[in-house]
């Protein structure tokens, strides 16, 4: 083999990364748009006002496009609607690695390729390539494969997702990750998935969160982990779109690497804005989610009655668009008064400027 | 216009799909073809024969990204015609540069005589750069898929020359450990 034969395989890399190499590049140059004009700017500053800095950096985001969030959907689970307990909430930990007191001033947006007209199933990967990619899988874990099949979607040429049957356990892949469900005594293979997902060289940062029942048992326990990144944006992006959960029962553990990042293009970098501003479009109204704001503490969505905020990308349902949200914590009616339930009430954290068709959630399915 | 909708111009064979093709991928598709040949006469005979490629596997193809699908096109093309003219001069080029530095990623006891299945490679290489980071990806595939200059790298994402070199350099070592991790000197 010679470096000609390198370089001509390197040319049947997935589409990802050659889209991807461009979007870096046109960032590259509105980086040097930016300085410029900051630099105009500030000159400017010299001999007018002082407004010219923040004028100059708004511009540079025009050409950002406008993001169409009509079909972003909300699920409702568990309890009726998306939310979390006290208990959870204590018990568990948190690896996200956005907080309060971080600010930052853009988060990167992608489009979903796998996105099918707000349906699980997807037409993006055949289910030859979901096929191809549960076998890789198999042969880097050094499976036993027993057989296969694709369930397919309702209409031609859609896939839910590839089933492997191996000896080890079952591998599934929706083109979004790797679920491989491992009988106890293979147990020893889980970290070869890890290896799968993030290399050997890469270090990670792990937590394990707890799901409680209403009678205070244990009935999740779902260790988490993501690769660490220098850069606060990357980790954000590592934590929310590509991470490896492990749940066990009694006679599997679940792990399962979940790779949104693989079927998606970026958008390009967009403008955020604060948890402070989210909080008064959430008073306003100007949110989504699955709970009923009657059911909120005090009656009404006040300051009072959010316990928490982070910042979290909405992946559930496929939806088109990876987008950053504002997730508050919203304390919501409870029947057990010892254990405080919050409702999820979401607030896209992209700046209004760049939304479209940006309708609050009515609650319903229809 | 956007990528689906010149895709459905091409199945609705509409020769407006290649107008609209051009208006919108012309500019990019000349850039990877000159970065190859450095002519512009090669350059647009090879994106024109992009267009005629795209026109005849438009349908039943479907591209998953119509950038990439005719990128890669137009870079093979690009490949060929540059064996073409420069198989009595070669030397010098920037092609030849990039084929030298990726020679140093072959683990030593891989021989030229051993052909390594290119889709197996393809896979190989797709998985070395999903572990890597976003931004040495963009720089490895600008320069090793784009073939970009180490200073227009440089320029596009406001770093030292110095710094792109060594970044390579890095990316290089660790493709190598990943070929003979994976067997490929086997």
């Amino acid at each position: 083999m010679k470096g000609e034969d390198l370089f001509i395989a390197l040319g049947e890399i997935d589409d990802r990364f050659i889209d991807e190499a461009m979007s870096g590049k046109k960032n590259g140059r509105q980086k040097k748009i930016i300085r410029w004009t900051v630099g105009i700017a500030a000159c400017m500053c010299l001999i007018m006002t002082g407004g010219y800095v923040r004028n100059a950096y708004t511009e540079n985001h025009l050409k950002l496009p406008m993001l169409d969030i009509s079909s972003v959907t909300y699920e409702a689970i568990g309890l009726g609607y998306e939310g979390t307990d006290d208990m959870s909430l204590n018990n568990s930990d948190n690896i996200n690695p956005w907080s309060k007191d971080v600010r930052l001033e853009t988060l990167p947006v992608y489009k979903n390729m796998r996105y099918n007209n707000g349906k699980l199933s997807q037409k993006y990967y055949s289910e030859d390539d979901l096929k191809k990619q549960a076998e890789g899988f198999a042969e880097f874990m050094g499976l036993d494969i027993i057989g296969g099949e694709a369930v397919a979607g309702e209409e031609e040429n859609e896939v839910y997702n590839y089933i492997l049957q191996t000896e080890q356990g079952q591998v599934s892949t929706n083109g979004a990750g790797i679920s491989f469900s491992i009988k106890k005594e293979y147990e020893h293979l889980l970290s070869r998935h890890s290896l799968y997902s993030f290399g050997s060289e890469s270090e990670m940062i792990s937590g394990v969160y707890k799901k409680y029942s209403v009678d205070g048992d244990v009935y999740s326990e779902e260790k988490r982990c993501y690769c660490k990144h220098e850069a606060l944006a990357d980790n954000i992006i590592a934590f929310n779109l590509q991470s490896l959960y492990e749940v066990k029962d009694e006679l599997y553990t679940n792990s399962r690497s979940r790779d949104l990042i693989s079927s998606s293009v970026k958008i390009g970098d967009y403008p955020i804005i604060t948890p402070e501003e989210a909080q008064k479009k959430l008073l306003k109204g100007e949110y989504a989610s699955s709970a009923d704001e009657s059911q909120v503490a005090g009656g009404k969505l006040s300051d009072k009655a959010i316990a928490d905020v982070d910042l979290i990308y909405y992946t559930d349902g496929n939806p088109e668009l990876y987008l950053p949200y504002y997730r508050f914590y919203v304390s919501y009616y409870s029947s057990d008064p010892n254990n405080k339930r919050y409702a999820y009430f979401y607030v896209c954290a992209v700046s209004d400027r760049y939304l479209e068709n940006y309708e609050k959630f009515d609650g319903s399915y229809q | 216009m956007n990528d689906n909708d010149i895709i459905k111009l091409y199945f609705d064979r509409s020769e407006k799909a290649i107008s609209e093709t051009s208006e919108k991928y012309g500019r990019y598709l000349m850039c990877i073809a000159e970065n190859i040949l450095f002519s512009y006469e090669d350059s647009e005979e090879c994106v024109n024969s992009t267009y005629l490629k795209a026109w005849n596997s438009i349908p039943p193809k479907i591209p998953k990204s119509l950038r990439a699908y005719l990128g890669r096109i137009t870079r093979n093309s690009a490949i060929n015609l540059w064996k073409t003219h420069s198989a009595e001069k070669r030397g010098g080029t920037t092609v030849d540069l990039i084929f030298s530095e990726l020679e140093a990623c072959i683990p030593s006891e891989l021989t030229v005589e051993e052909n390594i299945d290119g889709k197996f490679l393809a896979s190989l290489l797709d998985e070395f750069l999903r572990t890597q980071k976003e931004a040495n990806r963009k720089i490895f595939v600008c320069r090793y898929w784009y073939c970009e200059s180490v200073s227009q790298i440089a320029k596009d994402f406001s770093l030292k020359e110095s710094t792109v070199t060594s970044i390579l350099y890095r990316m290089r070592l660790k493709l190598k450990e990943k070929l003979e991790k994976e067997g490929i000197a086997v």
